[in-house]
């Protein structure tokens, strides 16, 4: 039974996705998303049934599959992994997925690529799937890159416009360079784990499953403290190319040239968490890296804060939320580097898993808003073009509401409590002996931050639906609320993301899931949230929704704006003037250096290996009768030379 | 007994078929190129059951030596008595054919791309397509007698005999303007590697005979001597340098057959001057004959030499040509010369994991062998197909979109993008995977250069995706008016590659577990040779029983 379900998980998307391929083959436009919406309604239904039934005594059940390679030190089987860990994440994902499918049906009809849509889109969900419950570190690379191509072909799915094809591109590459380093690691680990015990003892074992790397990095740390290091240090760089950190954060707003459901599900709640996952789920190693993951909090807390800073800037409403999750993943990776601190893993991951769970609720349900937003507008999504649409989106404006007023952190939303989690943890993790001073640091990030993104939200929500209305053009007379259909999925959305906080936080309940996963360390008694947290964070909040409010008012935004606002505006919408450096410093050098070398390649090797390969000819004259450039008589030659010898053997 | 009846069939059968159809090629019959369609498709049933036949019978060979084929052919007429002595043994060596699962494998790959070339030749081909098709079919029954030869003189004969339909090939359908300046640099560059092959192999000749024993040029029996003269000798520098002239001469021959850093310059200008539908099989097949030699001949019979001189050179330079193959390909705009470099650098990865000398590597190189044919004969293919439509593709300024002008086209130009850029559930990424596993445990160094590749290939595949295919509606652009998607035929011919790339990248156990008792043979001599001489190779605990 507990095999039924968990294969039926990811093995349904991946019908869906095949037989959505058909479709597409033949061009349909009307029943692709049949296919596709059961197959995810399977894979959810399924997944919560695991998530009630399932109880180990240890804590995980392996299913087995097949095996994929075995052959010198390489064994590796698709098999897959269950427990808390791998749960949590997938019930966000199938649940999610599968919502924001019934929310496509409408918001993608009558497109000419409706069926790839779809294919595409359940192709994803059997990757995502598979990631979170592979059992081996190179399987969840395989899914790992297989969700990267999912999400290149999804940016890419107006591949007509040439912004989305090169969005797409860029992100799949810049992706690339963050899976080098991963795969990079994961070479190197399975070498080291091959120099241990565990590893070089029986045969059968695989060298990458999560089970024999637990049980080995005690020892791999004994043996070899400098590579665990680099191998933690690479596995960091897949995680934060994955999960859009800075410096690898750059695909991520580019990302929005794909379908707004693309960008609900994939940038937004789903594909761009996974790193956090791998970061979760190697915790029992990365623990032996404690100077790789405050590493890894502070790159989390630089873009915590300058994504917050981009996205206050925006103008695109899209490219707004698209910021804002870089900022909240950022806060995981806070999270995350807690592990360094000793006895706090479980914790770590818990209130990195809790606000990966909230998140991915509201910032659904955000980005489902202003695809709403989009269809009504006719696909113009600056918000220079539009403002107080509370009347003709009323019921797409309480959505938004509950999921702005859940991303700023106001109480009793989800986010408040996901979010304070998160910094009462550092609060607690600044008492370290090692590290304090570090977490100290995080910490005002966390608030700093949280100030921040309660203005830009509040901001850009008052600034769309209150005020003077005003619509663009395109719109048309009559911009109308969007359908039954699509608002149901944003209904269940919002219900999660008002009460997920609430009855999952205080209660303890996600603490203590999480806890079963195996190579979590126990609990060490309660866990306590300091009140000063909780205070000086609703404080934060609604000062920061106050001061969003004003900033939304034309008139005042006219007012404070003297140079320095401008130069500051100029700044964040120039992205920090990251992208420019990049292309400065790493593209074009690139190019031009590979233009070098092709023409080095035709010239210099070209003709230096031509000199040496004709200088025989040179060398006597009765060769160069020979070499008459005709190749027919060269071809003679030889085939004369072998005719003799054909000949000479017939004789002997 | 029948299964050995395929070795004779698969080598002869297709030169003869050829031959006849080149002789009444002419007649204007349009039945011609179907016979040859058809009995290229019975040759790729043939190559399957030769593949079963290997992979049922494993473990029956009972010599030593670290070349067993599975399946030989070798009657007593195929002996050659020739009138000198070696040694004080007058000569008498016996030929042979014979299929392991490397030949096998191989042989697959070779009956798989013929097909789909004489299917595609049916609408690429127009002027003399029942020559053509005669020609194509030669070529294959030559390679297959190449990668079946069990001996040097025969894998000789066959190796040098590969370059007349070659050539031929080359000049009569290549492009006018290009194809007799590349087949003249294409002919001097591989006569300058025969030259001292040919030395090679009669130096392993000579060496292998003794007072007690007769000369020999059967590569079981040679492979056989060279691992008892290293158990007896044991791994010593004076035993590498007595057999450093031959590996030298062979590393020469091989390594400009095989395209090695910096002895490749003739194969973007072979590769380019063809025409695409040739190119397909040129790059597919012809291209890795060398590594196939090195793979064959080299790492069997001198590998104590090769990891002394060779290991860590060669591998840094298969490290570097992955690099320096892609950086290149990034800013080539001739389609045909872009896929060019992007072959030289992912055959970068199979230099890379026979350099490793052990079993992982020796596994993936042959995986990505197989793997290359398949993708690159297909690019090659699509090439084909949109130069037919559109004429010779420049990347330039152009707005292409070619993917709403012919979506079934685009789809599988992704696809096969896809594959080749290593996606895993694909077949690249294991061979790129097992080759890099393999070399890891040589030097962190050279895998740190290689794993490079897979963000560089990324980026030159990605681009022509978006130039060729993406990036505009192709279906408003005026000069794809009036041209259709690719048919049925296409189809047929490309969808078979396809399958086998998605069956190795979800299943490669189907193919590694029929290669697995001839990988451990190999490493049997490989492993020792390779850790006595650099002791800081790593060489796992794990060997499995």
């Amino acid at each position: 039974m507990l095999e039924m379900l968990a294969w039926a998980i990811p093995v349904a998307p991946l019908i869906g996705c095949l037989v959505c391929t058909i479709l597409a083959f033949r061009g349909d436009r009307d029943w692709a998303h049949w296919p596709a919406v059961m197959a995810l309604a399977i894979s959810a239904v399924c997944t919560l049934a695991l998530v009630a039934t399932f109880s180990d005594e240890s804590g995980v059940a392996v299913v087995h599959g097949y095996t994929w390679l075995d052959i010198g030190s390489l064994r590796l089987d698709v098999s897959l992994r269950l427990d808390s860990l791998s749960l949590t994440l997938l019930s966000v994902v199938t649940v999610v997925s599968c919502l924001v499918a019934i929310y496509s049906r409408e918001y993608m009809r009558g497109d000419p690529g409706y069926a790839r849509f779809f294919a595409v889109f359940s192709g994803f969900v059997f990757c995502m799937t598979m990631l979170v419950m592979a059992n081996n570190l190179l399987l969840l690379y395989a899914f790992w890159e297989g969700v990267g191509t999912c999400s290149y072909l999804l940016i890419g799915y107006y591949y007509r416009k040439p912004s989305a094809a090169k969005a797409a591109v860029k992100a799949f590459l810049v992706n690339r360079v963050a899976d080098c380093g991963f795969l990079l690691g994961i070479l190197l680990l399975s070498y080291a784990i091959g120099q241990t015990s565990v590893g070089a003892g029986a045969s059968v074992v695989g060298r990458l499953d999560f089970a024999t790397i637990f049980a080995a990095s005690q020892e791999l740390f004994n043996k070899f403290p400098d590579l665990v290091g680099w191998i933690a240090f690479l596995l960091v760089i897949g995680a934060i190319g994955k999960s859009a950190q800075f410096p690898l954060h750059v695909w991520l707003p580019d990302a929005m040239e794909g379908p707004t459901p693309v960008s609900a599900l994939i940038h937004a709640a789903t594909m761009v968490t996974a790193g956090v996952y791998l970061m979760a789920r190697m915790a029992p190693l990365m623990v032996y890296a404690p100077d790789v993951l405050v590493t890894l909090a502070w790159l989390g807390a630089i873009t915590s804060i300058a994504a917050a800073v981009m996205a206050m800037f925006q103008y695109d409403l899209k490219r707004v939320l698209a910021y804002s999750t870089a900022s909240q993943l950022g806060y995981l990776f806070m999270a995350l580097g807690c592990i360094a601190v000793p006895d706090m893993m479980t914790i770590a991951v818990m209130a990195a898993m809790f606000h990966l769970f909230t998140h991915a609720f509201f910032k659904a349900l955000l980005f489902l808003s202003a695809g709403n937003v989009m269809h009504a507008m006719g696909d113009v999504i600056d918000m220079r073009y539009f403002s107080g649409l509370r009347k003709v989106l009323p019921k797409t404006n309480v959505l938004f509401g509950i999921g702005a007023a859940a991303l700023a952190g106001l109480p009793p939303f989800a986010a408040f409590f996901s979010k304070d989690t998160i910094l009462s943890l550092l609060s607690d993790a600044s008492a370290d002996t090692d590290y304090g001073g570090h977490f100290t640091g995080l910490m005002v990030v966390g608030f700093l931050t949280a100030f921040l993104t309660a203005i830009y939200t509040s901001k850009t929500y008052f600034h769309t639906f209150w005020g003077k209305e005003v619509t663009p053009p395109e719109a048309g007379d009559h911009p109308h609320e969007a359908t039954t259909i699509m608002l149901l999925p944003m209904v269940i959305l919002a219900v999660g993301a008002v009460l997920a906080g609430l009855l999952l936080g205080p209660t303890g309940s996600i603490l203590h899931y999480i806890a079963k996963t195996p190579g979590m360390d126990a609990l060490h008694g309660e866990h306590h949230e300091a009140m000063w947290v909780l205070v000086t964070s609703t404080l934060v909040a609604i000062v920061g929704v106050a001061i969003g409010y004003k900033l939304a008012q034309p008139s005042t935004s006219k007012a404070v704006s003297n140079d320095f606002v401008t130069a500051i505006g100029d700044f964040g919408r120039n992205r920090l003037y990251i992208d420019t450096i990049y292309q400065a410093l790493i593209v074009t050098p690139s190019e031009w250096f590979a233009k070098w070398l092709g023409w080095f390649d035709e010239t210099v090797v070209d003709g230096l290996t031509q000199l040496v390969g004709q200088s025989p000819g040179f060398a006597g004259l009765m060769l160069k009768r020979f070499q008459t450039g005709m190749v027919s008589s060269y071809a003679m030659v030889t085939a004369c030379g072998i005719a003799a010898l054909a000949l000479w053997i017939a004789t002997q | 007994m029948t299964s050995q009846l395929l070795i004779p069939l698969l080598v002869f059968l297709p030169i003869l078929v050829g031959v006849t159809l080149c002789l009444v090629a002419g007649k204007k019959s349009s039945w011609i190129s179907d016979i040859a369609t058809s009995f290229s498709g019975l040759m790729v049933i043939a190559a399957i059951a030769l593949l079963c036949a290997v992979h049922g019978a494993q473990g029956s060979s009972e010599a030593a030596g670290l070349i067993q084929p599975q399946i030989v052919f070798g009657p007593a007429w195929m002996e050659l008595k020739l009138p000198f002595a070696i040694q004080g043994h007058s000569v008498n060596w016996q030929l042979q054919l014979g299929a392991d699962s490397f030949s096998a494998m191989m042989v697959l790959l070779t009956s798989l791309v013929t097909f789909a070339v004489l299917m595609t030749a049916r609408t690429q081909i127009t002027e003399r397509r029942d020559l053509y098709d005669g020609m194509i079919l030669i070529t294959q029954g030559i390679l297959m007698g190449i990668f079946l030869a069990m001996d040097l003189l025969l894998f000789y004969v066959f190796f040098e005999a590969v370059l007349i339909p070659i050539i031929l090939l080359m000049n009569i359908w290549g492009d006018p303007k290009e194809s007799l300046r590349a087949s003249r640099k294409f002919l001097l560059f591989t006569l300058a590697g025969s030259i001292p092959m040919v030395v090679g192999i009669v130096g392993i000749v000579l060496q292998s005979a003794t007072a007690e024993r007769a000369s020999t040029v059967l590569l079981p029996q040679l492979s056989a001597i060279a691992f008892e003269s290293q158990l007896t000798r044991g791994v010593t520098e004076s035993f590498a340098s007595s057999q450093f002239l031959i590996l030298a001469a062979l590393m020469l021959g091989f390594g400009i057959k095989m395209a090695l850093l910096p002895l490749h310059s003739w194969l973007p200008t072979t590769y380019s001057a063809s025409h695409p539908n040739t190119t397909a099989l040129i790059a597919a097949v012809v291209g890795k004959l060398g590594v196939y030699g090195l793979l064959r001949i080299v790492l069997p019979l001198t590998p104590v030499a090769l990891s002394v001189y060779c290991q860590i050179v060669v591998g840094t330079l298969g490290a570097i040509a992955i690099v320096y193959g892609a950086l290149i390909a990034l800013k080539q705009t001739d389609l045909r010369r872009l896929m060019a470099y992007s072959s030289l650098s992912h055959m970068g990865f199979v230099t890379l994991g026979l350099m490793a000398m052990n079993r992982e590597g020796i596994a993936g190189a042959t995986i990505q062998m197989f793997n290359h044919g398949l993708i690159t004969a297909a690019m090659f293919l699509m090439i084909g197909m949109i130069e037919q439509r559109r004429g010779r593709l420049v990347l330039g300024n152009e707005n292409f979109g070619l993917a709403a002008a012919y979506p079934h086209l685009g789809f599988l130009m992704v696809f096969f993008t896809l594959a080749g850029a290593g996606l895993p559930g694909l077949n690249s990424f294991v061979g790129e995977i097992l080759a890099m596993m393999g070399m890891l445990r040589v030097s962190a160094g050279i895998v740190g250069i290689a794993v490079l590749g897979t963000v560089l290939g990324a980026w030159y595949a990605l681009r022509v995706l978006q130039h060729v295919m993406f990036s505009s509606d192709g279906k408003t652009n005026k000069r794809n008016a009036g041209t259709a998607d690719i048919g049925w035929a296409d189809w047929v011919a490309l969808a078979p590659l396809a399958l086998l790339c998605i069956v190795i990248g979800v299943r490669p156990s189907t193919f590694t577990d029929t290669m697995k008792v001839d990988v451990d043979r190999m490493a049997v001599s490989l492993e020792p040779a390779a850790k006595a001489l650099h002791p800081t190779i790593d060489t796992l605990a794990v060997v499995k029983k």
